[in-house]
């Protein structure tokens, strides 16, 4: 048994400093190659900044479906975890829909995705309706898009895709003054597409 | 020896995680191209590590004192259409209070005879899968998240706050084309083997001097096959059709003088044979015994009411195998409605449902041992309450009819206000309580076993400083009465969560709930056999510092008579990048009943630190 608790240990630790050697790198690259890799498109597969964003399809709360490649490639995208009885979720969303209205032009797109199960999944419609939401919603009652994006199912959380399909940031919870370096993501993406367009 | 060794180490590998976790140096981790495609590892990993103090006057002795470690490691790969995760899971178990001095040699018995079935050192692969996705097709081998329409026939998920993640292991085909969608499912259920607040473990339990239990296994081969389909998806009228079978198995073999056959390659997914099945089901709550349990229903969904809001209806049927204790009354049907109406500044939202010995698919699970595990279940049909109630007891859904309305009204661009109503009649909140079918009361105490529930509240939600500061308010009342007009249950409280904005990155955050409670036979006092009434509750204060920081202080207060009246602890949460971090927490919490939407587990109380790192990338 002791020795079964030291081999658990040592494992532990190995596998706690090898993710956060590796987290660090991540944090890195999420200003460094993030950002080269939303220009020039990295080639190969960088763990963190620069994975590609895995498509998904969900509906939303007025009964459409929607395909998260109908984005990946043309726009910017930000998916927003949130459910219903998340305060701090109802907090940010005045920021983010001041930032979807200012970047909306420029080919950016907000995503919320509602985490409710059944018991509160009822509340959605309306808690999108009394939020003003200027931006789809979706349900993931079976948290399919929450097991891609977001095991532990924290809320808010909020993950930033480029326009080359991969994620370049993740945020978790929301605090005021939270939006203000979102927004510097968001315009970090942007910029991209704008430079990219941008005449020769 | 172990133990010290085990809790230098924790600490130390705590203190470097902390160290990684600053410097700023750019390393990069490349995976090599695959077939000339790219693979994507995303990795979340989860540890945690708390120090239990000793229980205070009125606390279990044996919920205290330990110290555990417990990690949970998510890995994701991606390549191509396929997707391959696992989540490996671990606990280490130190200080426990069986490896206590005891001067009574019973309070040790006692001790380890809880302990065989707590506290368990473990390492094991809680979730794997291989999902392969394609256009209109997504088929998965392992273990899958999965529900159909609004949880009355199916659902398995993830419920952090209440410690519960059940998924089905074995296949899951989604298939969609056009208006048309298919799912098929088939496997076994598998829940988190471990409850970190009680750290209560669902492992075959280890063998203890005296315990007259034997090494009898605690949960179940719950074989689960189930189909929906779907017509009219992204059309005006939604219909889906769904069923679920429920086939309860035993998870070993018995040997012929009853001891369990642990051999791995004996019955790696259970046994279905009659001797086995009846030996474990046995162990179950009557309730839980049925072999086979079928639930099926219809719904019918208008998602878009000409853009004013939509209609959900869903109706559903079970069907609890006639070998089960409740033989001629194993029938149970239930219907559950939702429409929200919104139109200028209003939004209404009314639930309705009424369900008649319909009961959730519980899970195979010995609660006389395993209690922390009790609430587990396979369906969760809607319970249309607050997300906070905790005061529907026993099975307040079994046997219910009621509604419940929320009206917003948006004053103005920041402020809006609500009000909800709801009135319920159960027949099945006290123990001895039941229906049938139709949903008439099975009990001989009729009136004392019928419940009319009746709740409200209103609130206000209210943004100012530019949107940067935020005032949820809300005041919130609930009067169960019994059909003999004795009052069951009572409450009064009041709600707050307010995050006032100071200047740069600095907020302040107050939060709190405060009740005054009344329940029959609870809180009995001096020589009164009546319950009186006592006050509960608790305040946070923040300091909040974006984007890196949160301090926190609260208190906890119970006049409840045999607890502690207070407990006071403290937190900070420090996020070393915007998606990893760690918090630290010390100090005590009240134990008791908490629900997430009606869905509720006892914890209990906790003294004690506790450090949650949590890095993602």
């Amino acid at each position: 048994m002791k020795k079964a608790i030291r081999l658990h240990t040592f494992a532990t630790v190995a596998a706690l400093c090898a993710a956060t050697v590796v987290a660090c790198a991540r944090q890195e690259g999420a200003t460094q190659g993030g950002q080269a890799g939303a220009t020039t498109g990295v080639s190969g597969a960088t763990v963190g900044a620069g994975a590609p964003a895995s498509d998904f399809n969900a509906r939303d709360i007025e009964g459409k479906n929607i395909k998260l490649s109908t984005y990946l490639g043309k726009q910017v995208v930000l998916l927003n975890f949130c459910a219903t009885w998340c305060e701090p979720c109802v907090a940010e969303f005045p920021h983010l829909r001041k930032l979807y209205d200012a970047n909306k032009a420029k080919g950016f797109v907000v995503l919320a995705i509602a985490m409710d199960g059944p018991e509160t999944v009822a509340n959605v419609p309306a808690f999108a309706k009394r939020n003003q939401l200027n931006f789809p919603m979706l349900t993931d009652e079976d948290s399919r898009i929450a097991s891609l994006y977001n095991p532990k199912k924290s809320a808010p959380l909020s993950v930033l895709i480029d326009k080359s399909g991969k994620v370049v940031s993740i945020r978790e919870g929301y605090n005021p003054g939270d939006e203000e370096f979102l927004a510097k993501d968001v315009a970090k993406a942007i910029d991209g597409i704008a430079r990219e367009n941008a005449p020769q | 020896m172990a133990i010290g060794r085990t809790s230098r180490n924790s600490l130390a590998a705590l203190c470097g995680v902390v160290l990684l976790a600053i410097p700023r140096a750019a390393l990069a981790v490349d995976l090599p191209k695959v077939d000339d495609s790219p693979v994507t590892l995303d990795v979340t990993e989860t540890t945690i590590v708390a120090q239990h103090f000793n229980a205070r006057e009125g606390e279990v002795a044996t919920d205290q004192g330990y110290f555990a470690w417990l990690n949970r490691l998510n890995l994701v790969l991606g390549w191509k259409k396929l997707t391959f995760g696992t989540r490996i899971d671990s606990s280490v178990y130190t200080l426990r209070p069986e490896d206590g001095d005891f001067s009574d040699p019973q309070l040790k018995s006692n001790a380890q005879k809880d302990g065989a079935t707590r506290y368990r050192n473990s390492l094991y692969p809680a979730k794997v899968y291989l999902t392969y996705k394609t256009e209109g097709l997504e088929v998965t081998a392992g273990d899958a998240y999965v529900q159909f329409g609004r949880g009355l026939v199916l659902s398995m998920r993830k419920v952090d706050e209440l410690g519960i993640d059940t998924t089905l292991r074995g296949a899951k085909i989604v298939a969609n084309k056009d208006v048309f969608g298919l799912t098929l499912i088939g496997g076994i259920a598998n829940v988190a083997r471990v409850d970190e607040p009680s750290g209560r473990a669902l492992f075959l339990p280890n063998a203890v001097n005296n315990d007259l239990r034997g090494v009898s296994p605690l949960f179940g081969s719950d074989r689960i096959v189930g189909a929906s389909i779907t017509a009219g998806r992204g059309q005006p009228v939604v219909l889906s059709t769904n069923g679920v079978l429920l086939t309860r198995c035993a998870p070993y073999s018995y040997n012929a003088n009853g001891t369990v056959n642990d051999s791995t390659l004996d019955a790696p997914v259970g046994t279905c044979s009659d001797a086995d099945r009846s030996t474990f089901l046995a162990t179950l709550l009557p309730r839980n015994r049925s072999r086979q349990t079928v639930n099926a229903s219809q719904t019918l969904e208008i998602p878009n009411l000409w853009g004013h809001g939509n209609f959900y209806l869903e109706g559903a049927v079970q069907k609890r195998d006639p070998d089960s204790p409740t033989q001629g009354n194993s029938g149970g049907n239930a219907l559950y409605a939702s429409l929200v109406s919104s139109g200028g500044p209003l939004t209404n939202t009314v639930e309705m449902k009424s369900y008649r010995n319909f009961n959730p698919l519980a899970a195979s699970v010995n609660v006389s041992r395993a209690s922390a595990f009790a609430n587990i279940a396979y369906s969760a049909p809607p319970t249309a309450e607050p997300v906070i109630a905790d005061s529907m007891f026993y099975d307040f859904n079994a046997c219910v009819t009621g509604a419940r309305d929320r009206l917003d009204y948006r004053l103005t661009d920041t402020m809006l206000v609500y009000g909800t109503f709801g009135y319920f009649v159960s027949k099945s909140e006290q123990p001895t309580g039941s229906c049938d079918a139709l949903g008439r009361s099975k009990a001989t105490d009729k009136d004392g076993t019928t419940d009319f529930v009746t709740d409200g509240s209103v609130g206000t939600e209210w943004r100012f400083d530019d949107d940067k500061s935020i005032a949820f308010l809300n005041l919130n009342g609930r009067h169960d009465v019994k059909a003999t007009g004795d009052t069951y249950y009572d409450e009064l409280a009041f709600q707050y969560s307010i995050t006032k904005y100071i200047s740069g990155p600095y907020s302040l955050e107050f939060a709190g709930r405060h009740r005054l409670r009344k329940q029959a036979d609870e809180n009995i006092r001096g020589d009164s056999f009546v319950g009186s009434p006592w006050r509960q509750g608790e305040h946070m204060t923040a300091l909040k510092v974006a984007p890196k920081w949160i301090l926190s202080q609260g208190i906890e207060y119970t006049t409840q008579v045999g607890l502690p009246t207070y407990y006071f602890n403290g937190g900070i949460l420090y996020k070393f990048t915007s998606q990893s971090n760690i918090r630290l927490y010390a100090g005590q919490n009240r134990g008791g009943l908490r629900c997430v939407s009606g869905i509720c587990r006892v914890f209990p109380a906790f003294s004690g630190a506790r450090a949650e790192l949590t890095i993602r990338f």
